[in-house]
């Protein structure tokens, strides 16, 4: 019970974690960790009915949630961990997935390293890290 | 007084199911605290230059706002023990019964502490967070597991856990700006 409820709740913050990532770059211009990078409104309506969707599952579609840490919910600090465990490796995902996915297109563009996200509007985060530590190997 | 204004809310409840199931909802453990969380995450990613960097510095306050805030009840829970209003009187429990001490409430020290970090570089967005951190504590009271004054004692805390982190963000310039410097140069940040 106890797992399955965990379980619930990672998939609630993997999934509306994604989202919020993915509707970040698509208003911001991050085009390098867009999933959908040819088509920034179609990933926002996409991420935003994800988010909305996973809401309702969880808190509607799939049993009761206002349960005492003691039977089967969560504890302030385990939530906490695992919000953190979960949104973190959502997120390393998607920046591996996108370095891959639009890998062609970030190939012709040069970059100085240093510029952090904001790099992420030219390039994938793959290139982005590699000349960020050249820069700093140069520069140390 | 503080018994008073419990039962008097919670007279309420079983009257109006939808209001209940709103009730349910946003008095959750978890509606409020991943939909702020989302926000801090979204704030780590918006804007562009210094408004980048500023949203960041809210999400870096944010943490450590909740930080202070969890340690300051958990310090205060160790010392105060109050018992639940549905343990002392006869209501109506709207929420699963919780064993630990009434006051100070750690909802109410969460979403106040989440709200007056965004409040203080972001106006209406604050506001808004503020609302839904109203809301959460309002559904404490509703429920009848805390009393007004736990929810009071708690907001106080996460203002000043998060004017403190601020604080220190502003006094300690230095060290947010390399540690994110050195995140921005691993593009994190």
């Amino acid at each position: 019970m106890a797992t399955e409820f965990t379980f619930d709740y990672l998939v609630l913050v993997a999934v509306s974690t994604a989202g919020v990532v993915q509707i970040a770059a698509a208003r911001n211009g991050l085009e390098g960790i867009l999933l959908l990078r040819r088509w920034p409104r179609a990933t926002e309506v996409a991420a935003a009915s994800a988010i909305v969707g996973v809401f309702i599952w969880f808190f509607f579609g799939s049993g009761e949630r206002n349960l005492p840490d003691s039977v089967a919910g969560l504890d302030g600090v385990t939530q906490g961990r695992l919000f953190a465990t979960s949104a973190g490796l959502t997120i390393a995902a998607i920046f591996a997935l996108t370095s891959v996915v639009n890998e062609r297109w970030a190939r012709d563009a040069t970059h100085d390293g240093g510029k952090g996200l904001e790099a992420l509007r030219t390039t994938t985060f793959a290139r982005a890290l590699l000349s960020g530590l050249r820069f700093w190997d140069k520069s140390g | 007084m503080d018994a008073a204004i419990v039962e008097w809310l919670n007279a309420a409840v079983g009257k109006f199911g939808p209001f209940d199931r709103l009730m349910e909802l946003l008095m959750s453990d978890y509606f409020v605290p991943v939909l702020g969380s989302l926000l801090l995450i979204a704030l780590w990613f918006w804007g562009r230059g210094v408004q980048l960097y500023q949203n960041q510095l809210t999400t870096v306050a944010a943490i450590s706002g909740l930080g202070f805030a969890n340690l300051a009840v958990s310090l205060l829970n160790v010392h105060v023990s109050r018992l639940r209003p549905f343990a002392e009187h006869d209501i109506l429990i709207a929420f699963y019964e919780p064993t630990d001490s009434s006051f100070p409430s750690n909802s109410a020290a969460t979403g106040f502490a989440m709200a007056t970090a965004i409040f203080v570089k972001h106006r209406p967005l604050g506001l808004i967070c503020y609302a839904l951190a109203f809301l959460w504590a309002f559904g404490r009271v509703y429920a009848g597991v805390h009393y007004p004054t736990d929810v009071l004692a708690g907001a106080a805390i996460g203002i000043v856990a998060s004017i403190l982190a601020w604080a220190l963000i502003w006094g300690l310039r230095i060290i947010p700006r390399v540690i994110l410097a050195v995140f921005r140069r691993l593009v994190l940040a």
